[in-house]
């Protein structure tokens, strides 16, 4: 299955991390998931710009710093291809909306039903490596062309 | 000149689904703009059952809206079955009450891509359909390139066989010579070949060659030289003749810029006479009979297909019962391993120091193999071409 999937969880209340780190040692202890924490949405994006190998972000909306839903407009820009999910409390459905309609793929609401989020993590895993797929198919579009000769001028130092 | 492109694209289908009889009429009027420049259309559905149908006779439905609450079969159950409909790739929202939040999160774990709230807002409804049908566009778009890279690969497997079929595969038997050669592109399509020409006289021509820049151009560039090469080779009894005419054909009809080296021989089994001449291409390899492995001495010429009027000089030397020549091109050379580490002409010359050559066959894959263990698994940039004639003991 090659390397596990990262996920950061973007909180600022200290005690989500040892909770996750709990809940998900089983998926942490099998190599499917690993887990990066930030305190708030400055902290976040830092992360996410030193590490390429994020799949995923799960962030909560209410943080000092920069909140979620700000941290939400901003990955696109550091990393388009992370999936994000937004954690709001339970029945908040004002930010849940603006949430999604700034481009979360889905949302998890307080207190964190393990069992939802792990579903959720699961489907975040199959649309990106069908996006994946089909991205890399674009790259071997791209390298195909290059041997057709529609790619680059060539080299004449080749032969040689 | 004036025709919309939008124009040209069949407008998004959307299936509403809803037991509410008074949902139909209030989308096609809160839609209507959207319905009447054609950029969005609507088909209503009663429940799951009739939304199923639908959609399996509908293949072109790019999204579901559907309630949860309905007879027959509810919108939760709807979601489970849309990926059993085959041929349909469709973006799901849900239409849940407010504040239902268990049957949000099951419809969102059942794959829906949304939701929206009771009473509808039809700006978020609006906002939510439009993020939907981009992602799917983005998704079309992506999957598109799926479709064209078969395509493409498919058209580079039919010019990989043409090019591979020209190189012969059968070899000349004789009691008095053996000859073997194999050709591996690192790409589908590679700018490599050799050649096997029978001759008058039982001479037979063996030609290696290598053109600059890879891919189609290059194989292109290849079948023409070979084709003027087997020309000239059948015409022309001296190689570095041969190699002029080539190269004067190749230079006046060379808008490309493309060269390619080439190292042409003439075998006389009659003599064991040996001679070749040298188109800027590596130079052979000599393993004697008695053991030790030399480079011939490089007879010069450039490259063909860059200069005209060009005189390729011609060098002969005697092939004993048991030599062996080996004419390879710089895939063989420069086979790189994962040091960075290139093969080298070295070691092309110990291979066949520990293991004589025992006939042809053997040797080109020796060769083959000692490369092969080289590199191990690093991809190579080059085709790796060998050619091997021996003269055998019993030719004398």
């Amino acid at each position: 299955m090659g390397r596990p999937y990262k996920i950061l969880m973007v909180d600022d209340e200290p005690d989500l991390e040892p909770l996750v780190l709990q809940r998900m040692r089983r998926k942490i202890r099998s190599g499917d998931y690993c887990f990066v924490f930030a305190n708030n949405g400055v902290d976040a994006l830092d992360l996410l710009q030193e590490d390429q190998d994020i799949d995923i972000v799960i962030s909560d909306i209410n943080m000092p710093h920069m909140d979620g839903l700000t941290l939400l407009e901003q990955i696109p820009r550091v990393d388009p291809s992370v999936r994000a999910v937004i954690l709001s409390a339970y029945g908040d459905m004002d930010n849940i909306r603006t949430a999604m309609r700034r481009g979360a793929f889905d949302f998890i609401t307080k207190p964190i039903d393990f069992q939802d989020l792990q579903e959720t993590i699961e489907r975040t895993r199959l649309n990106l490596d069908a996006w994946r797929a089909a991205l890399s198919s674009r790259d071997a579009v791209v390298t195909a062309q290059g041997e057709t000769g529609a790619g680059p001028a060539p080299d004449r130092e080749a032969a040689n | 000149m004036t025709h919309k492109t939008s124009g040209m694209k069949r407008p998004y289908n959307i299936l509403v689904v809803d037991d509410e009889p008074d949902l139909q009429p209030l989308i096609t009027q809160r839609m209507r703009r959207r319905i009447r420049r054609g950029t969005h259309s609507f088909e209503f559905a009663g429940d799951g059952i009739e939304a199923l149908e639908k959609l399996n006779a509908n293949p072109d439905i790019d999204m579901v809206i559907t309630d949860i609450n309905m007879p027959r079969m509810d919108g939760l159950t709807l979601l489970d079955q849309i990926p059993n409909v085959s041929d349909i790739d469709v973006r799901c929202i849900v239409v849940s009450a407010y504040g239902d939040m268990q049957n949000i999160r099951t419809a969102m774990n059942r794959g829906a891509f949304d939701f929206v709230t009771k009473p509808l807002d039809f700006e978020d409804l609006q906002i939510t359909m439009e993020r939907a049908l981009q992602h799917l566009e983005e998704w079309r778009a992506a999957l598109s390139s799926r479709d064209a890279l078969v395509a493409l690969q498919n058209e580079l497997e039919v010019a990989s066989s043409t090019q591979q079929s020209i190189l012969p595969k059968a070899f000349p038997k004789s009691d008095e010579y053996q000859v073997f050669a194999n050709m591996e592109p690192a790409r589908n399509v590679g700018g490599d070949f050799y050649d096997v020409i029978r001759l008058e006289n039982g001479k037979v021509g063996l030609a290696i060659a290598d053109v600059s820049d890879k891919g189609v151009p290059a194989a292109l560039f290849m079948m023409s030289s070979r084709t003027l090469l087997k020309g000239a080779a059948i015409g022309l009894a001296d190689p570095g003749e041969a190699l002029r005419e080539v190269n004067e054909l190749l230079y006046e009809e060379n808008e490309t810029m493309m060269f390619v080296t080439v190292l042409y021989s003439i075998f006389d089994p009659a003599s064991g006479m040996f001679t070749y001449s040298n188109g800027g291409h590596d130079a052979p390899v000599l393993v004697r009979a008695g053991g030790g492995a030399e480079l011939l001495s490089l007879t010069g010429g450039v490259a063909l297909g860059v200069a005209p009027e060009i005189n390729f000089p011609s060098h002969t030397m005697q092939l004993e019962p048991g030599d062996t020549i080996v004419l390879y091109t710089d895939g063989v050379t420069e086979a790189m391993n994962g040091d960075g580490e290139q093969f080298g002409v070295d070691r092309i010359q110990e291979v066949f120091e520990a293991n004589p050559p025992t006939n042809s066959e053997q040797a080109t894959h020796a060769l083959f193999d000692a490369v092969r263990e080289f590199v191990g698994d690093t991809p190579q940039s080059d085709d790796i071409t060998c050619l091997v004639l021996r003269r055998t003991e019993d030719g004398a």
